[in-house]
């Protein structure tokens, strides 16, 4: 997301007036926010539209990363959709149509169903609206359902893809008891007057109770404020069945609570892939990978090549694949949770005067790969592991990556005098291909670049959870619990790909492992 | 001597002094809406069948904000709307990432 205030068009990637359309952000966002109003607390079209703003449609506008080259005048804003979330029937595919043609203030009448929308401000057209009279009774008013208690088809419109990506989440009945059990998202994350935890309790407010995921930072204040698990199986909230853990004959059941939590066991396994490895050093050439997607490479829980938007486009999202594997496991204040560690791997920006690291755009990096000719440095860059994607791991690859990547800045007029471009593998950062330095990084996670997920989804009732035929789950030699492979590496110099036992991440000794896998 | 006519009586005043808050309150219904018009970002009413400012998109802001129905400026505080626009990174982030404008979607980590 470019700054507000920006030097020149090389400072800036996404506008906010990008990341209204579907192709960027707003495909999801319902609207609202900063869909509806610039960092200065302007309503874009408003502002835009104000002679005294001196603002152009698609100008440069002073290289403001709310108004360069937007159109807001002839757009409008994308005002908070109501019916996206409440309305079931909801039109997402209708709305997003019209985001992606810049139509942001008909995308609502198109979403709901109410209209039908012709023509494309992205085409220099006024759209034209036309009105279905029969989504409205006889006097004129709206007839469309409304439903006050979000329906979980509408959460997921935006959870159930990018929670696949991300987490592996698949949102099927067979895999989530409480899915199964007809429950709805809002039972657990509920809002307003039905939620209890007084953060959230009142009139129309509308922040969701949410759990504490590491990998998610949005209003940290409001962490564990969802229905947890105990309320309901501990306490019985809402005739909840109480849980037994008649297996734990032995009485050791808090002794597990205490370390491991609920979702540990109840998470076994996992039947959608995740893209646990990221790349956007090299480009995918995979087939339906849509436009500047390119960039991405990604691979799946067994770190194979998994053409991620190539099934998306294919499924239309009426279906994800099923691939079972164990998740990985972590821990997170003090307990073993299920999670996705994701893996990325990028071209950063090392200044010389500020800590951290920037990051190269999207563009530039779509840019020299689509020069790949002009860049031939780019042609040492192999296949060594033969899986099917091309990646950085020789130190002449990242080199010549490193190199290329270089040369196309400079060639763009962006200067390299105070910063120098590095490629960031896991958790090192690479400033040629010999030299490396290690980052800093929570335990939990592969690198602080690389966002580690909780996994609270796909819910396995206590006939399928870890635990549920004996101690021996767990505790047995070669138990997938402590044995489960753990990725260390996607390819190595030798373009092998580097695996640990689970107990080593968890950090269990040879002595304590050895304790821990004998029989009881 | 307490009789039966003393207990009525004290009952009964007891009964009509009740405090208003201890009777049940009327509160308003909520969770349906009642019939109601599209409006358009000026507030007008769209009426397709009478053919009413039928060529201008609705606007929810008005449609569902309109006459204090609905909070509209509260409801879209919540964090599905601002996507972290509305919070400063903290120093940790800050620290890390050189472009980090929030902790959100909106200019934030991926």
């Amino acid at each position: 997301m470019a700054k507000k205030e920006n030097r020149s068009a090389a400072e800036i990637d996404l506008t906010s007036f990008d990341f209204a359309t579907a192709a960027a952000c707003g495909s999801c966002h319902p609207g609202g926010g900063p869909l509806e109003y610039d960092r200065k607390g302007n309503r874009y079209d408003v502002f835009a539209a104000d002679p005294k703003n001196n603002i152009i449609s698609g100008g440069d506008n002073a290289f403001d990363g709310d108004y360069f080259k937007a159109r807001w005048q002839e757009s409008g804003v994308v005002e908070a959709d109501c019916l996206m979330c409440h309305s079931p029937g909801y039109d997402l595919s209708a709305r997003n149509r019209q985001l992606s043609v810049f139509n942001y203030k008909w995308a609502a009448s198109a979403g709901a169903g109410v209209a039908r929308v012709t023509g494309e401000v992205k085409k220099g057209e006024k759209p034209v609206i036309q009105y279905q009279p029969d989504k409205f009774d006889s006097d004129g008013h709206l007839t469309v359902p409304i439903i006050k208690e979000v329906p979980t088809e509408n959460c997921l419109f935006c959870h159930a893809e990018t929670d696949w990506k991300k987490k592996g989440t698949s949102y099927n009945h067979r895999f989530d008891v409480h899915l199964r059990a007809g429950m709805k998202c809002i039972e657990c994350h509920p809002a307003g007057t039905s939620a209890r935890d007084k953060r959230i309790n009142s009139k129309e407010e509308h922040n969701f109770g949410k759990g504490d995921d590491p990998g998610a930072l949005v209003r940290d204040d409001l962490d564990n404020t969802m229905i947890t698990c105990e309320e309901c199986h501990e306490k019985g909230l809402n005739r909840a069945p109480l849980m037994k853990h008649a297996s734990f004959t032995d009485g050791s059941f808090e002794v597990h609570q205490e370390k491991i939590a609920c979702q540990t066991c109840h998470v076994p396994q996992k039947a959608v892939k995740a893209a646990l490895v990221q790349d956007s050093t090299v480009l995918n050439s995979k087939p339906r990978v849509p436009g500047l997607k390119r960039i991405w490479s990604f691979y799946g829980p067994d770190v194979t090549p998994w053409n991620y938007y190539g099934e998306v486009d294919l499924t239309k999202g009426k279906g994800k694949p099923l691939f079972f594997y164990t998740p990985q496991l972590r821990w997170y204040k003090e307990k073993i949770y299920p999670v996705s560690s994701l893996y990325s791997i990028w071209y950063g920006l090392k200044s010389n005067d500020r800590k951290g690291l920037n990051q190269v755009f999207m563009q530039d990096i779509w840019g020299m790969w689509s020069q790949k000719d002009t860049y031939s440095l780019l042609s040492k860059i192999q296949d060594d592991n033969g899986d099917g994607f091309i990646e950085a791991n020789r130190p002449e690859e990242i080199d010549a990556a490193l190199k290329a990547m270089q040369a196309y800045l400079t060639n763009k007029g962006i200067s390299l005098k105070s910063q120098q471009v590095v490629l960031v593998k896991g958790n090192e950062m690479y400033l040629s291909g010999n030299k490396k330095i290690s980052l800093l990084k929570e335990p939990y996670e592969y690198s602080a670049y690389g966002s580690t997920f909780k996994l609270s989804h796909d819910i396995a009732s206590a006939g399928a959870a870890l635990g549920a035929t004996g101690c021996a789950d767990c505790h047995r030699k070669d138990a997938p619990f402590f044995s489960r492979p753990f990725m260390t590496d996607p390819f190595g110099a030798d373009g092998k790909i580097k695996w640990i036992p689970a107990y080593k991440v968890l950090n269990y000794s040879e002595e304590a492992l050895k304790e821990q896998t004998q029989e009881r | 001597m307490i009789t039966r006519k003393t207990v009525l009586i004290v009952g009964i005043i007891f009964f009509l002094n009740t405090p208003a808050e201890s009777k049940p309150v009327n509160k308003p219904f909520s969770g349906v809406c009642p019939p109601f018009f599209l409006r358009d970002e000026q507030g007008q009413i769209i009426n397709p069948i009478k053919n009413e400012n039928a060529t201008i998109p609705y606007s929810p802001k008005q449609t569902c904000g309109l006459a204090e129905c609905h909070n509209y400026d509260k409801i879209t505080k919540g964090y599905h709307f601002q996507q972290g626009k509305d919070e400063e990174a903290n120093a940790k982030l800050k620290s890390l990432y050189q472009w980090i404008l929030s902790p959100g979607q909106y200019g934030g980590r991926w």
